[in-house]
């Protein structure tokens, strides 16, 4: 899970919930969107907002509990 | 548990569904009388129908007050459970079996145009859902497109089918009016519900796939339910047989409909846990 850029890292969790395009799309996409950045600039210091970003969507798909443990998990892996 | 695995236990649920959907042939293929096979398929039609009823809550309750997917999952399931309302007022059905009068066709036309409305509205919402979530990234030309192809799709499928019992409906028969409405209603579902057949496709290898897919193959089937009376019927079927595939397209739409509420629980409650 530790190799790669932390936009791969990311896609890479998400992978398994939504499919490696949608979780490729979905990072890339609210990267520019809500961070005003390319995925491949991404910074540990930029996680946290990236999950806030993708909270709203991931709970239309997941519901609250399995969003919040997702996310809680990316979160841990860059602090 | 692992992702293959994970994979595995919705394949054997897609698996399944399909077995069930095809039990009304061996039903025809053992009931010999025809009265008795009516009561046989009403019985089991209703099963169903609460079946994809009892589903589509369960996918409803497993969100939160408020979620944007909640109200959709509701309204299918009010959709069904209209069905089953309607379906326990009329009775077994003779058509295709024996000769007999529709014993209320007024109620058959009212719960069709309820559950279709349901159905639209329901499938309406879910695609709101899906849009407003910031994931479909499709450009507005391919949703158009894809809008377009819907709707020559629909009308193959289910335009027959309205041009034969259009005559009807004009002269005032009630079950052809109710026949007109949901074959429009029908083709309405397909038509709206495109978001949710793209959802299936963009997420496809992930889990969250499943509940869009099965969903999918719920309208599918609805759809051939209603292409069954003009190509089948063209295709010289006798009344027997088609009456039987008809039965087997809507135990398929009834039944994906239950497995696509059942999936997307496992997706909401499961889909992280450690085993």
């Amino acid at each position: 899970m530790a190799a790669g850029t932390i936009s791969e890292r990311i896609e890479a969790r998400l992978a398994p919930l939504l499919g490696p395009n949608m979780a490729r799309n979905a990072t890339r996409t609210f990267c520019r969107r809500d961070l005003s950045k390319e995925a491949e600039a991404l910074t540990a210091a930029d996680v946290p907002r990236l999950a806030a970003a993708l909270r709203p969507a991931l709970r239309t798909l997941l519901g609250a509990a399995t969003t919040e443990q997702l996310l809680g998990e990316i979160t841990r892996e860059f602090q | 548990m692992s992702q293959a695995r994970r994979h595995r236990r919705f394949q054997a649920l897609a698996f399944v569904t399909l077995a069930v959907g095809l039990l009304p042939a061996p039903f025809a293929a053992t009931i010999a009388d025809p009265v008795q096979l009516a009561g046989a398929l009403f019985g089991w039609a209703i099963a169903m129908y609460l079946l994809a009823a009892s589903g589509t809550l369960v996918a409803a309750l497993t969100y939160d007050r408020g979620a944007p997917m909640r109200p959709g999952w509701l309204l299918l399931s009010g959709s069904y459970l209209v069905l089953v309302l309607a379906l326990l007022r009329i009775g077994p059905r003779a058509n295709g079996l024996y000769p007999a009068i529709h014993g209320a066709p007024w109620v058959d036309f009212l719960g069709s145009v309820l559950s279709g409305a349901m159905a639209v509205t329901g499938f309406i919402l879910l695609s709101r859902a899906w849009r407003a979530s910031g994931l479909d990234t499709t450009s507005r030309a391919a949703r158009v497109a894809a809008r377009l192809v819907a709707v020559a799709v629909a009308v193959a499928v289910a335009g027959p089918d309205l041009v034969e019992r259009l005559p009807a409906a004009m002269n005032g028969d009630v079950l052809a009016i109710g026949d007109v409405v949901t074959d429009l209603l029908d083709g309405g579902v397909f038509v709206v519900a495109v978001p949710v057949l793209g959802a299936a496709l963009m997420l496809g290898g992930g889990l969250v796939a499943w509940p869009w897919l099965m969903l999918t193959a719920s309208l599918v089937a609805w759809l051939g339910y209603d292409a069954t009376g003009a190509y089948c019927g063209a295709a010289g079927l006798d009344a027997r047989t088609l009456r039987v595939a008809d039965e087997v397209l809507r135990t398929l739409g009834a039944a994906f409909a239950f497995s696509a509420g059942i999936a997307q629980r496992w997706v909401m409650t499961d889909a992280l846990r450690d085993d």
